[in-house]
């Protein structure tokens, strides 16, 4: 029976599909890798560029504390910084030298440098705490074990690659991707009726289940043998080099952290990978047990999953059956044998899983009849048309098959769901927005009665000394104190003003006090900037942001909007933050407005290109076209012996998949709406969208917008972006079911079709993007991301100011207008449809 | 005065598969409202003509009319019906789905599916799924569907299959109506015993060769006497010259030529041999199969 299922799952050429995927994934992050490597001493240099810097701020310490007063230590501590220069310039001599073998070497002098130079008194900003003591331990481990650098953003070593990966081979990806190829392994005989023959053999049904389990077993085996063994291989025939076993790889978080060998992370990997993959795995199992169709089964698995995943920490016990997905939090984390007590769960909730597998009664295949009909005379013209015809023909068949309502109930599932995060998220942003607000309060209130301190000390000193310490227009130090103390007074009172001006709904007052806040804080000061290294430009959030976050309140206060969190920032792909990823997220992240309002949630779904998903799901259920009515059974022969020409199936089949589609997914937005505002509110239509201009119209000396930095921008109201949304995010839909379906005039597979679809879909994304950049406007696959079209992004991107809305529209229109020409005309020649 | 259009005209169809050729101008025509039979071996090219009859695969050579259009006219199909297979079924939809659907491209009414249905004896199953049919019952819907829109040319590829004998009594008995209500039936089978009841036009299918053949003219009959003493019976036929074909127990099988089956009595009541059963057969399309395909090898032995 085993060898019976192996010999199944082969000739299914799911391996197949599954090594060619996995092979493809990794010679494309390999080949982008690579290239990516071009500017790889460049990076290394940048990466030593801050210490630089923060040798020049203690060097500028120094003489300042030296020129103060001699301080005893300080010329211990000026030796120590004098250490830390000289291995620096070592060490960067090291890496212009491109010597990645004794890289290590002098990267440890240097860090002994910085600490000795700590250990003095000094402080050295871009190398301390945590940070300094992982970057000790892991050149440590380096010199030990005669390891030589290694470019860790892009690798092409091995196990560097190997590791770069796992994300995928062993993470989310990879799981989802083993439940899709093999989940159904149980639910497939019995929707293809092959059960009978299973159960027509002396052999009890629970150990066909098993062997089924056994054979899904070897499955995961062979997996985690291609993909290490693809990874580790690849690397080594293209580029040399060798896996080195011993690599340090740094786990832990803030509160701690551990090096352990690569061997050991791997083999740590690979066991939560196969528990969490065994558990999924059991659990389509069982969920397979109770349906007859392949889609719920899988579907109801993966929404089990992801439900799990996402709400691990919500349940209340610290480990779970779930917890195994969150295979990069674990991975990463330090070891502390908690890792044990995951795979016992794990397994112990698969084994359960599969004994109520092995006693769970199968679902019946019997269908329920269906309505009774009645004989009344009627004619059965349904329209004059009959491509008309073919339509109605085609939603039942949709009807009775089920996928479609079942595909509608998932999707109301997750979107139910995820409002339900969405408003929690919301709700959190607002809290953690106004306890900003209190906090910063405190501090403007400490801050004012500190300068009143010191200003009465200063007074009194200047009494003591009898020093005419007065300034321009008598004004003395304690002056200035006084006065900006009256500065952090208004504002402590400006941040209490904000929290009554919310709770009063006094919209207009609010905005005020943010602009206040703004201004004050960008504008009266240097701003939030911070130098990195001598001649640099400064970094942070950028003029451009800082306008936008301006003229964003006095829009917001002309229209009388209610606020989203946080919302004070604007945030824009135009900031200062440069190289500074980890800033610039964090700060995007700390800024991302969250509202759960009925027209911001449609907002959020738009802007996130999170309505592909629905339009993906449609596209699967029905975009096959004639691809789906060939196979196993050839249904395509009763319809090529109807009185009906080629043609107006095609049209039927158009017609219907468009207003299915097109109904459903009018109506998941309409249940957007109908949560935001049942549960938070409808939401202002006016709140200002920012909105880029492209420079071609912002350099014009007839524009007359807001312009910043040399951008020009402006807003556009929410209500406006919502409903233009909708109708690309429907033309794109229509667009991609109609170019399926004609697809399946050509090819036989209703796979073949998808696949080709998608692929059309994402390479015309990318060369409307890129070689075809001069006809993107012009391009239907331009507009299939609705969100950057709306806001202008893509049009400033490409600088071409006709890509909008309204160019979109009609682009997308008669796109589909000549797809479905092209196919009706094409089946009017009196091409042969395949038969398969 | 109106010239009746030709039925059925098949000129000179060839088709590879490949190297292999499948077919090789084959040419008949169907004038008139009849049943014509086509017997071949499994993989002899029947489903292929019957699928380039209704421009399911298109020939390498060849034209094919129906009712005096080419059969790659959509439009035939508004008078011509092709009985498939029960894989051309939607698993997922009921018998009434498929016959609605007929029904409404056809232009017809519900009762036309009604009067459809109750002939053939599917209504009481028509509103489950097709998945929940057993073979039968997929071969009944077939032949409601097929007959659905009353068409002047019928084709139909192996009709008999998987019914039980009273349903297959049934069908024969259908074909015979409907022939004889105007409709010109091609159809392919293997059930030899069958055909004979129902046509002498048969075509057989050799090497991609038509052989059409008339078995009227090729008929034997045969009767199968039940008697008392059998030994002494064969002997009193044999010596009036009655040829015995043989004598299993108590029945004899005697052929006529040239006598009538009264004479045979008369012989059998004068010598006192009482004749307790008597069956009629009549040996045709098995006979010339063997002659052109050769004997089955024996599989139980």
């Amino acid at each position: 029976m085993l060898t019976f299922e192996l010999k199944k799952i082969w000739r299914s050429r799911k391996i197949v599909l599954l090594i060619t995927l996995l092979l493809t994934v990794i010679i494309v992050v390999y080949i982008s890798n690579r290239e990516s490597q071009e500017n790889w001493k460049e990076e290394a240099f940048a990466q030593t560029d801050e210490y630089r810097s923060s040798i020049q701020v203690e060097e500028k310490r120094l003489m300042e504390e030296l020129e103060s007063g001699t301080l005893p230590g300080l010329e211990m501590r000026q030796e120590a910084l004098s250490e830390v220069s000289r291995t620096l310039y070592e060490w960067r001599n090291e890496i212009y030298h491109e010597n990645w073998s004794d890289y290590p070497e002098f990267e440890q002098a240097f860090i002994k440098g910085v600490r000795n130079y700590q250990e003095h008194g000094g402080t050295f900003d871009s190398l301390e705490g945590l940070k300094l003591e992982i970057a000790e331990a892991k050149t440590k481990w380096m010199v030990e074990h005669g390891i030589a650098y290694e470019n860790e953003q892009y690798p092409l070593s091995p196990h560097l690659f190997l590791k770069d990966t796992s994300v995928f081979l062993f993470s989310l990806p990879g799981l989802a991707l083993l439940i899709l190829l093999f989940g159904n392994i149980e639910v497939m005989e019995r929707e293809s009726h092959t059960w009978r023959l299973l159960r027509s053999t002396p052999l009890h049904s629970r150990l066909v289940l098993l062997s089924k389990f056994v054979s899904l077993l070897i499955v995961v085996v062979f997996y985690v043998f291609i993909a290490i063994g693809t990874t580790l291989l690849l690397p080594i025939l293209l580029g040399g080099g060798k896996v080195e076993w011993l690599y340090p790889i740094v786990v832990g978080d803030d509160q701690g952290f551990s090096i352990i060998s690569f061997s050991a992370w791997l083999g740590r990997g690979v066991l939560i990978f196969a528990c969490s993959i065994i558990f999924l795995f059991t659990l389509s199992i069982l969920v397979g047990i109770r349906t007859v169709y392949s889609f719920p089964a899988l579907s109801i698995t993966f929404f089990i999953g992801l439900l799990g995943y996402v709400t691990a920490d919500l349940i209340p016990f610290p480990y779970h059956a779930f917890t195994s997905l969150r295979w990069t939090e674990i991975v990463y984390s330090m070891p502390n044998g908690s890792d044990w007590k995951i795979v016992a769960v794990s397994l112990t909730c698969s084994a359960i899983l599969l004994v109520l597998a092995l006693f769970t009664p199968v679902s019946s295949t019997e269908n329920r009849i269906a309505s009774l009909r009645r004989f009344s005379g009627e004619k059965l013209t349904a329209g004059k048309r009959n491509a008309v015809k073919l339509a109605v023909f085609e939603w039942r068949k949709v009807k009775r098959l089920g996928l479609f309502r079942q595909g509608l109930i998932l999707l109301l599932l997750a979107i139910s769901f995820g409002y339900y995060l969405l408003h929690e998220s919301a709700e959190k942003h607002r809290e953690t927005y106004f306890d900003r607000v209190r906090e910063q309060a405190e501090i403007n209130l400490s801050l004012k009665k500190e300068l009143l301190k010191w200003a009465e000390e200063a007074e009194q000193m200047s009494v003591e000394t009898d020093a005419g310490n007065s300034g321009e227009n008598n004004r003395t130090p304690a002056d200035d104190m006084r006065e900006t103390s009256r500065m952090y007074e208004v504002r402590h009172s400006i941040e209490l003003d904000k929290i009554e001006a919310f709770e009063e709904r006094d919209w207009r007052r609010f905005y005020a006090n943010q602009f206040f806040t703004i201004f004050s804080s960008y504008r009266m000061t240097i701003g939030n900037f911070y130098n990195v290294g001598s001649g640099s430009a400064p970094v942070g959030i950028g003029t451009f942001n800082e306008d936008v976050s301006l003229a964003e309140k006095e829009w917001m206060m002309e229209h009388d909007v209610a606020p989203v969190f946080p919302g004070e920032l604007a945030v824009s792909v135009r900031d200062n933050w440069g190289d500074h990823e980890k800033e610039r997220r964090q700060w995007k992240a700390e800024n991302r407005k969250v509202d759960a309002g009925g027209l911001f949630s449609i907002y959020h779904l738009l802007s996130s290109a999170m309505y592909l998903l629905p339009i993906l799901l449609f596209v699967f259920l029905l975009g096959g076209g004639f691809a789906a009515e060939r196979g196993k059974k050839r249904p395509i022969d009763f319809l090529l012996t109807q009185p009906v020409h080629p043609s107006s199936v095609f049209m039927g089949k158009a017609m219907n998949a468009v207003i299915a589609a097109a109904a459903s997914m009018t109506g998941l937005y309409g249940l957007i709406l109908l949560l935001g505002t049942i549960f938070y509110r409808f939401g202002d239509w006016s709140y200002p969208i920012l909105y880029y201009v492209p420079e071609k119209i912002a350099s014009g000396p007839d524009y007359g917008g807001m312009r910043s930095s040399g951008y020009g921008y402006g807003f556009i109201p929410l209500g406006d972006y919502v409903w233009q949304g909708i109708v690309l995010s429907l033309l794109s839909l229509a667009f991609l079911l109609i170019l399926s379906i004609a697809l399946s005039i050509f090819f036989r597979h209703t796979a073949t079709v998808l696949a080709l679809t998608f692929l059309l879909a994402g390479g015309g994304f990318y060369m409307a993007r890129t070689t075809l950049q001069e006809m993107a406007a012009y391009l239907p696959f331009t507009y299939l991301e609705a969100g950057r079209i709306l806001n202008g992004e893509l049009a400033t991107e490409l600088n071409e100011p006709s890509i909008g809305f309204w160019t979109g529209a009609v682009v997308m229109a008669l796109s589909i207008v000549i797809l479905v020409v092209a196919g009706y005309c094409f089946l009017r020649s009196g091409y042969k449809i395949k038969r398969g | 005065m109106k010239v009746n259009k030709m039925i059925l005209s098949v000129e000179n169809i060839g088709k590879s598969y490949g190297k292999q050729k499948v077919l090789h101008g084959v040419s008949f025509a169907i004038k008139k409202p009849c049943i014509v039979a086509l017997v071949g071996p499994n993989g002899s090219g029947k489903s292929t003509l019957l699928n380039i009859i209704a421009n399911l695969i298109t020939p390498d050579v060849g034209a094919i009319e129906i009712l005096g259009q080419t059969n790659r006219d959509y439009k035939v199909f508004q008078e011509f019906s092709y009985m498939q297979d029960n894989t051309v079924l939607y698993e997922y939809l009921t018998g009434y789905d498929h016959l609605q659907f007929i029904a409404s491209v056809q232009k017809l009414r519900t009762d036309d599916i009604k009067a459809a249905a109750e002939r053939i004896g599917t209504i009481s199953y028509l509103d489950k799924k097709v998945s929940n049919y057993s073979l039968g019952m997929k071969q009944q819907l077939l032949l409601t569907m097929a007959i659905l829109n009353k068409p002047k040319l019928l084709v139909m590829d192996e009709p008999l299959n998987g019914l039980d004998p009273t349903n297959a009594i049934k069908v024969r008995n259908l074909l015979l109506e409907l022939v004889a209500e105007g409709t010109a039936i091609l159809l392919s089978s293997h059930n030899l015993s069958e055909i004979d009841k129902v046509t002498s036009d048969v075509m057989f299918l050799k090497n991609g060769h038509l052989q059409q053949e008339d078995l009227k003219a090729l008929e034997k009959v045969s009767y199968v006497l039940t008697v008392n003493h059998p030994e002494n019976g064969e002997k009193i036929l044999k010596e009036a010259g009655i040829n015995i074909l043989n004598r299993k127990g108590n029945r004899l099988t005697v052929t006529l030529s040239d006598s009538s089956i009264n004479r045979i009595f008369r012989l059998l009541d004068d010598q006192g041999i009482a004749v307790r059963d008597w069956e009629k057969t009549v040996f045709g399309a098995e006979d010339r199969y063997r002659t052109l395909f050769g004997e089955p090898e024996t599989a139980v032995k």
